[in-house]
């Protein structure tokens, strides 16, 4: 058989629209053409590694460009972050201040031991002193217990920001 | 490789209805198979991510109307090759045949060897023509039949199976006498 015919018929192998017959035909060739051989090879070893091609990915912001696009995704600005946040610290302090079983817990939290009745002595002295600073009104608020809210609503309002934070990170992969 | 269509159908569903998380499912299934055939067809990092860009966001607007009974990755393939075609159009680049110049420019080669260890078989595939250099990664990478590949491109099967025996034969040849 000519070596066109073979090469057609290695063709219609790697299609994978070679019958038996042909197969027949294509192997009984190949044992007694090392020519024919080699070439088969080769095409087989092409032929295998396109089918291992990397995969190639974009940008990690990808998804997000493309959300944003569609409007299903705000961009991250610190001027719709920060007044959330502010506005969780604000809420959280008033409710604090309002709500009388906080304020109970607390000051049996903060007198519950020596140690950390010393922490918020020293933690009232300097939040005394940052109220002789900002007037009359921050200096009768803010009190031992007033530095434990100011640490609880600090907590509250980072858990704001990394909620926020972590959906602007989700799009990323 | 091949659509779950259960699945897909749900998250189509779903993402008609603006669904944020169904949508970048969507992405997150399809833009590295869809980021890979652009880069290697327009062997630029850049422009490739902008047509992928491209192709989702007009994926995405054209869904609506898109027919459930067929394949979701074929109609995505499709829309990728016309954006693509669209900018092998604008940039004047040759599409059916091997441009040389491009080749010397090509930073498909540079770029992508600066990640990884670049593969022989994608440095014989920077040196054919871009629509052989498609085919064989429709047929070799992606699977699709000469069916799908025929859908795709709008192209007869038979100027298929031409191209691609030629380009095969090409590929042996540059991968083994690299």
């Amino acid at each position: 058989m000519k070596h066109e015919n073979i090469e057609k018929l290695i063709q219609k192998a790697l299609d994978r629209e070679i019958s038996e017959k042909e197969e027949q035909t294509l192997n009984a060739h190949l044992a007694q053409c090392p020519e024919c051989q080699q070439f088969y090879a080769e095409m087989i070893q092409t032929e295998q590694s396109l089918s291992t091609l990397v995969e190639v990915f974009p940008e990690y912001t990808f998804n997000d460009r493309v959300l944003r696009k569609l409007g299903l995704r705000q961009a991250f600005s610190w001027r719709r972050v920060v007044p959330v946040g502010a506005a969780a610290w604000a809420a959280s302090l008033l409710l604090l201040a309002i709500l009388p079983w906080p304020q109970a817990l607390l000051r049996k939290l903060a007198t519950s031991t020596p140690a950390v009745v010393r922490f918020f002595d020293n933690a009232g002295i300097v939040v005394a002193s940052l109220g002789d600073v900002l007037g009359p009104f921050v200096r009768t608020t803010f009190n031992l217990q007033y530095a434990l809210f100011g640490l609880i609503t600090m907590i509250l309002t980072l858990f704001v920001f990394s909620r926020v934070i972590k959906k602007e990170a989700e799009c990323k992969y | 490789m091949r659509d779950d269509k259960k699945q897909l159908a749900h998250l189509i569903k779903q993402a008609l209805s603006s669904d944020e998380a169904a949508c970048q499912k969507i992405l997150n299934l399809y833009k590295g198979r869809i980021f890979s055939y652009i880069y290697r067809m327009v062997r630029n990092y850049h422009d490739a991510e902008d047509l992928t860009f491209e192709t989702f966001i007009k994926c995405f607007g054209a869904l609506p109307s898109f027919d459930v009974s067929r394949p979701f990755s074929t109609w995505l393939f499709t829309i990728a090759h016309n954006v693509t075609i669209d900018f092998f159009r604008k940039s004047k680049q040759e599409y059916e045949y091997f441009d040389e110049r491009h080749a010397v420019y090509d930073d498909f080669v540079e770029e992508h060897e600066k990640k990884r260890k670049t593969e022989k078989i994608d440095r014989a595939l920077a040196k054919i023509a871009p629509l052989d250099r498609e085919l064989v990664i429709l047929f070799h990478r992606e699977e699709y039949s000469y069916q799908e590949i025929s859908e795709i491109l709008s192209i007869p099967i038979s100027t298929i199976k031409t191209r691609l025996h030629r380009a095969r034969k090409k590929l042996r040849e540059l991968v083994h006498n690299e």
